[in-house]
């Protein structure tokens, strides 16, 4: 079995069904271009997650007669807090009246500030799960001084939920491109046997093994799957750079892009061959010639 | 792997007690025993129906017998594998009446491609399909298409597609059955040519007469029967 035999019989079987394999390859494109767009978005969306842990913070409540600066320091020293800062009533009186802006005046009517002081605790990255998160909070809540905690692990909580739904949607995409584009493979394979049914007969009869029969299709399946796979990390690629115009800071992991769009394109392209091969031609030397019985 | 032997001694040949029954169970060979000698030209005779096409099949492994011994060439081939189907085929040439050779190839593509599909060495190739054209008298065809030939042109690309790699059985399935009398007389010339060069030729045929002119062995069944072994 020559390579070059195999090559040479490949393209001249991409050339005589260039209609349907061009037409594949595109719905192949089509469909890998919806699962990179998926990628891209949720590599996004990992990255805003994975942003916003890191500004996650836990607001320590105070009562009036602790002394902050060793309440601080004992806050800092414990496991995952990155920085800790204390702030008074009257600096949260302001803050409250930044954030109200026109509304402000509402604060004016109150005879006495209502607000407690507090220890803003910043976490580190690697803490930011929920049950870190639940950790820390209960720590805190242990020390001396200290009335309530409000850990914002409602937030991390609602974060982690989106990002886990996210990725058992993507799993299902994934799962579903992956059987469009293997089904599209079978069928081009498919229809390239049967128009070639006559000259595999030959084939059989003169004495050619089974590679040699097969692989041209399982590199038409191949070629077309990798095609479909390139088109679709091209579009993906047009797709990010108009995103940027919207959302510069919209990130794209190329390499994996490009990993997943070429290798699905191939696995299914090679799997669905191999499939149309078993189906239509499961015992090469033994089943396929239909001569007629005297 | 089977067992194969090589030595001059193997018969091209060999029968025991073959039967082939097919769906419904219509008897097409029954109890078929057959001995042909490297070297042999044969005539299988019979009517349609005779079982023929059947005992050709078998031949090539296309089809296995139910029961009995069939051993082609020192190959048993019902204990070959599929996966040496292809090399037993390699040492045999196949011929049928209805020629099929591929439409969109020329002469010469038709033979290359066999010659390709069993792994030649590219540069043995044209040496191999001109010396093949000469024999048969069909160089100034070798750029025809199929469609641009006449039935016994066709044939004998046919048969030169066969002959081109060297093949140590020809079995020929009614070569002669699409074609005018005087291409049919050229078809047998040739086949003799080709059995006189040291081929074993099994030809198929329900014409009697042909075969008898021939003055060759001659095997005719009947529903699947020998009943007839004449030298």
């Amino acid at each position: 079995m020559r390579l070059s035999y195999i090559l040479q019989e490949t393209l001249r079987s991409i050339n005589r069904n260039r209609g349907n394999f061009t037409l594949a390859a595109t719905v192949q494109a089509i469909c890998l271009v919806l699962l990179s767009v998926f990628v891209v978005l949720t590599f996004n969306l990992f990255r805003l997650s994975e942003a916003a842990r890191r500004h996650v913070e836990l607001y320590a409540f105070v009562s009036e007669q602790t002394e902050p600066t060793l309440l601080v320091q004992r806050i800092v020293s414990l496991d995952g807090v990155a920085q800790a800062r204390y702030v008074p009533k009257e600096e949260a009186l302001t803050e409250l009246r930044a954030d109200l802006g026109p509304d402000s005046s509402l604060v004016d009517a109150l005879e006495q500030n209502p607000l407690p002081a507090s220890v803003r605790i910043t976490v580190r990255s690697g803490f930011a799960s929920l049950s870190e998160l639940a950790a820390l909070e209960q720590k805190v809540q242990l020390i001396p001084g200290i009335t309530e905690v409000w850990s914002g692990k409602e937030m991390v909580e609602r974060l982690e939920r989106i990002t886990r739904t996210v990725t058992f949607l993507d799993i299902g995409i994934l799962v579903i491109v992956f059987l469009a584009v293997l089904f599209i493979a079978f069928q081009t394979v498919e229809s390239s046997i049967a128009s070639r049914h006559h000259e595999i007969q030959i084939m059989e009869l003169v004495g050619a093994t089974g590679s040699t029969i097969r692989l041209p299709f399982i590199f038409e399946g191949t070629a077309q799957g990798m095609l479909g796979g390139a088109a679709a990390f091209v579009l993906a690629v047009v797709f990010h750079r108009l995103t940027t115009v919207v959302i510069p800071a919209a990130a794209m992991p190329t390499g994996v892009v490009l990993l997943a769009d070429l290798g699905l394109g191939a696995l299914s392209g090679v799997t669905g061959s191999l499939i149309a091969l078993n189906r239509i031609h499961r015992t090469p030397q033994a089943v396929t010639m239909d001569d007629s019985e005297e | 792997m089977t067992d194969i032997p090589q030595s001059e001694s193997v018969n091209a040949v060999e029968l025991v007690g073959v039967s082939r029954l097919y769906q419904h169970s219509w008897p097409a060979l029954t109890d078929v025993n057959l001995t042909i000698e490297k070297g042999d030209f044969i005539f299988i005779l019979g009517a349609t129906g005779a079982g023929k096409t059947t005992l050709l099949r078998l031949l090539y492994r296309q089809d296995l017998a139910d029961s009995g011994k069939v051993k082609v060439l020192g190959y048993d081939l019902k204990k070959m594998p599929l996966s040496e189907v292809p090399h037993l085929r390699k040492r045999i040439g196949i011929i049928f009446q209805d020629f099929r050779l591929l439409a969109e190839r020329t002469v010469y593509e038709n033979l290359e491609f066999v010659l390709r599909v069993i792994g030649t060495e590219p540069k043995e190739i044209p040496g191999r399909i001109q010396e093949t054209l000469n024999r048969l008298g069909l160089v100034h065809k070798k750029d025809s298409y199929p469609h641009q030939l006449s039935g016994g042109e066709q044939q004998k690309t046919s048969i030169a597609r066969a002959l081109v790699k060297e093949p140590e059985i020809l079995l020929a399935d009614e070569p002669t059955g699409n074609i005018d009398p005087k291409a049919a007389a050229d078809i047998l010339n040739i086949l003799k040519d080709i059995n006189y060069r040291g081929a074993t030729v099994l030809m198929a045929t329900h014409d009697a007469d042909l075969a008898e002119r021939t003055r060759r062995r001659r095997v005719t069944l009947d529903a699947g029967r020998i009943v007839r072994d004449e030298t």
